[in-house]
Parts: C-alpha cells; structure tokens; sequence
C-alpha cells in the first residue's frame, strides 16, 4: 500500500486568508468571529458569525462581487461561480503554489480532486426564485450550476482541468473529512498520485439561519463568549464559511521531486451512530469507532496519539457526545491533549473537516497544539480529557482530527510527523 | 409613445453594465423602433457578454467575424445575449434560430429580419 503525505496546504477562513496568517492567529489565539450586522439585523436568534474577510458577494450576480486581486477569474469562469467556489479557487491556488505543482502535475490523469461543500443555499434560492417566478425563458442559463449542491465541484474540475478521479461529498459536517479519507485511499491504492481535497462553504443569511431555527446557534454578540467549546456554559455554535485545500500525494513522487512535507496521513477511520437524523448518539460510539477505525487502519496504539483536534462546536449534546468517545478510546496513562479550534474560526460545516485536518497539518510542521479558546470555566465532564486552556508549544508527533456530522456520520483523520 | 418607467427600468436592468450608449439606443429603439438602432445596442451587449473581447472593443469587430473564435463567446455568454435580446427587444428567439448565428453579421441580420416581420 503506498504511502500518503500532505504536501501542500491552501485557507481561507476566518481567522486569516492563506497559511501564513492562519497560523499566527492559530499560535495567538486569535479568533475570526464577529458581529454580523445584517444576520443581526434579519433575526433575533443569531448575531456573530466566523465572518470571511476580503470579499463581498452583495448580490447573486457575480460580476458585483469583489475578491482579491490575486484569484483570476475569466468571465466564462466567473458566470457559474457560487461564493463557495470563490473561496476555494483561491485555497487551491496558493495549495498549489506551496506544493510547488507546475501545471503539468495538475492537470493530468493521475491528480484529483474530492471536495465538499453544502452547495450555495443563496444562489439556489435565487436560481430558483427566478425560474418559478420569472419562467425560465427570463432566468440565466448558468443558474443550473449555481443551483446544483455540487456546484464546487464542477467549477473546481473545470477552473483547473483535473482529468483525474472527482467526487462531490455530501455527509454534512463531516463531507470534506469524509473527501481527505477517500482521497488518501485511491492514492493507497495506486489509482492516484496526487487528490486535492477541497472543503467549501458560504458565509451568508441563507446558510447560518436555518441553524438558527434549530436553535444550535449561540446567541452571544460578543465574540469573545462564542462559541465556547468545552466551557460549561457553552451555547451553541456559530458559523462560518471559507475554503479549505490539502494536497495528498503518494510519498515516493513527493520524495523523489523534492516536495516539503507538512505530515503523513497515517490512517483514517469513520463510523456511523445509526441513532438520529440530528442528535448525535450521546454515548459518542459511532465517533468511539471511528477514532478505533483510525487508529487500527493507521496500526497505532491510543496512546501515540499526542493531539486531537475535536470536532466539539459548543453544542452541549455534541460536545459531551465526543467526550465520551474520547474517554472510551483513551484511558491509558499516556493521553492526548485536546483543542477545538472552532472556538477561534467558527464551525465550517461541510468545510470543517478541511481545515482542521489542515490546521492539524500545522500543528505537526510547526511543532505546537493550538488552545481551545474562551474557557471560563470547563466544563466537569471534560474530567479525564486533557482540553488545552493555553498553546502548548511541544511538538505533536501524532494528531488526530474528527468531524461529526448531521445523520451521525462520523470521521476520524490521523496525521503523523514525516519520518 | 413615450416609455413607461417600469419598461424604461425593465430595459436599464437587462442591460446592466452595459454603457450609457447601448442603453440610450435600446431606449430610443423602444420608442421609434427604428432598426438603425440596432448595432449599437448588439455590440453593447457583447461587449458585455463576450467571454474575451479584443482590447480595441467589439466594436472594432467585422461583420464576417466568428463569435465564438474573435470575441471568445461561449454557450452560456450567447444564451445571455439572446436573452437579453428577446428582454430588450420584445421577441422570442427558437433554440434553433440560436444555433444558425455564427458570425456578427448573422446576429445582426438575424435580429433585423425578425424584428422586421
């Protein structure tokens, strides 16, 4: 079985656009949440959110949005864009750049690319606001890619000519960990030399209030008390949007042109609940499975594992769910300190999962484990489970990052130090 | 007749970001239905709509110049033209009447003709 690495990483996210920025605000603690003003204007349930600096999308006709100067795109690229994909393109390019791909390696037969994302809930509305109301002689043809779920994964494909293997995910707030799991096995298997993993969402009314109505959002409006994993008086999460891109490749094409490697993904495991359609199984045993897939698939023990960056978004039936599944899993002398780092970026949805096993990704390179930000006061059933209250700066030589999603879908990603 | 607002409004957000000039001539052509008009108002909106029109503009284009290979227009960029058209001009274009138009000249003797019968 080949061997897989992480050679490239790309962000745009909350708490700072490309990897760089990323890991200041990682290493200072700096969070990425803010007052909203038009969320806070349109209801009164929801008021922060894990805001994407740098761009505006004000209307559903592309050509009003404004982005970085860097992304390049032509009009016929910009026509199916949803501002998910615009996140993403940018990800992708500097993923590329810092893996030192020339064009020839991605765009060829043996590269990929999995990715996630719960579509753009604002451009279906639209699109389908116009075709109901307007009639679809008055709707612009390109609305039937703005209005697909999978419309990332058809702009991406497109944007940077993969001629690989390419997959649209779609398990809620566990599809890119789910795209990174599959994506390391075909190139397991040999069937690719390289998969970029992608994970994308919006950031707007339409995708962070339907949260809302299921009352899982904090009510906080100061950001500095939301989202708050782990804390006893944690009140739901809070949203944000961005893109996240890993690129996988096979360990000897990595070694043999010369690429700096962030870690190895040594194993992944997932695992359903089979209990609800929302409520995660309070036991945690699909995420216990999971960690123990993971684990067995990477052939290491509980007690190698040094950090884990939990899925736990300050919902109090997730977060407890998760911690325990972790105290199933590790109950040796050894145990591994634990962080959210939504408590700084805001929960991504189908992005999380990208930008944690990202982050976890740094955290390998860079040799620290990042806080779990905004505790007061911990909550007492973290007893047992070493929740990092401040940056540790020891070197992580195993991590581990899992994601939970909606359905009781349930990913556990391990990250190893380049040997 | 003069053009009611709703109209003149109808025509302004069809032709968004389209210049002043195009506008001006899709609004005189609503009054006088004047097919002179017509030019004006076609290179506008491919100059908006064309995926990679020349530096020069559209209007530098000869009327025997491909759509798609001299302004880059694609499938999406002409279906936005015609729509725009039928928006604009208040006629409905077949699918297949779309599909005869390669080059400026076409669209130009395309729309004339049908906005002539």
């Amino acid at each position: 079985m080949n061997r897989v690495v992480v050679t490239g990483l790309g962000f745009i996210s909350s708490i700072g656009n490309g990897c760089a920025a990323v890991l200041e605000s990682l290493r200072e603690g700096r969070c990425g949440i803010e007052l909203m003003p038009e969320l806070a204007a349109a209801n009164d349930r929801v008021k922060l959110a894990g805001t994407v600096k740098g761009f505006s999308f004000p209307s559903n006709d592309q050509f009003d949005w404004t982005y970085p100067d860097n992304i390049q795109l032509s009009r016929t690229q910009l026509r199916t864009m949803v501002p998910n994909a615009v996140f993403a393109v940018a990800a992708m390019e500097e993923a590329i750049q810092d893996a030192g791909l020339d064009p020839a390696l991605v765009s060829t037969p043996h590269t990929g690319l999995y990715c996630a994302s719960a579509g753009s809930s604002s451009m279906i509305y639209a699109a389908l606001d116009s075709v109901l109301k307007r009639g679809p002689a008055r709707t612009s043809a390109p609305t039937v890619v703005t209005g697909m779920p999978n419309s990332l994964h058809l702009n991406l494909t497109a944007r940077f000519g993969i001629q690989g293997a390419s997959v649209g995910f779609s398990s809620a707030c566990a599809s890119s960990a789910h795209a990174l799991g599959s994506a390391c096995d075909l190139i397991r298997m040999g069937r690719q030399k390289i998969m970029f993993v992608v994970g994308a969402e919006d950031c707007d009314l339409c995708n962070i209030l339907p949260f809302a109505s299921l009352r899982a959002l904090s009510q906080q409006s100061d950001p500095a008390l939301a989202p708050r994993p782990f804390d006893a008086n944690r009140d739901g999460f809070i949203v944000t949007g961005g893109g996240a891109t890993l690129v996988l490749e096979d360990a000897e094409q990595a070694a043999a042109r010369g690429a700096t490697v962030y870690a190895e993904v040594t194993g992944w495991g997932q695992a359903s609940d089979g209990y609800d359609v929302v409520a995660p199984d309070p036991s945690g045993s699909g995420l216990a499975r999971a960690m123990t897939n993971a684990l067995h698939d990477a052939n290491l023990d509980a007690g190698a594992v040094d950090y884990i960056n939990a899925h736990a978004t300050a919902t109090s039936a997730g977060d407890l769910a998760e911690l325990s599944a972790l105290k199933t899993i590790f109950t040796g002398d050894k145990r591994p300190k634990v962080s959210s780092t939504k408590a700084l970026t805001g929960h991504g949805l189908s992005l999380a999962g990208a930008l944690e096993a990202g982050i976890c990704c740094l955290a390998v390179r860079e040799g620290f484990m990042p806080v779990s930000a905004k505790i007061q006061q911990l909550d007492p059933a973290c007893e047992g489970v070493s929740i990092l209250t401040s940056r540790c700066d020891e070197a992580p030589r195993v991590a581990m990052s899992n994601s939970s999603g909606f359905g009781g879908s349930n990913v556990a990603l391990i990250f190893s130090a380049a040997s | 007749m003069p053009i009611s607002e709703s109209r003149t409004e109808e025509i302004k957000k069809s032709l968004k970001r389209c210049d002043d000039e195009t506008v001006a001539a899709a609004l005189r052509f609503e009054e006088t239905r004047d097919l002179d008009e017509l030019p004006a108002i076609i290179l506008g909106v491919l100059q908006r709509d064309a995926a990679n029109p020349p530096p020069e503009g559209v209007a530098s284009v000869g009327d025997d110049a491909n759509l798609m290979e001299v302004v880059g227009m694609d499938s999406f960029g002409m279906m936005e033209v015609v729509m725009t058209a039928e928006e604009v001009l208040g006629i409905t274009v077949a699918t297949e009447e779309m599909n005869g138009i390669r080059t400026l000249g076409d669209l130009k003797q395309f729309l004339r003709s049908k906005l002539a019968a």
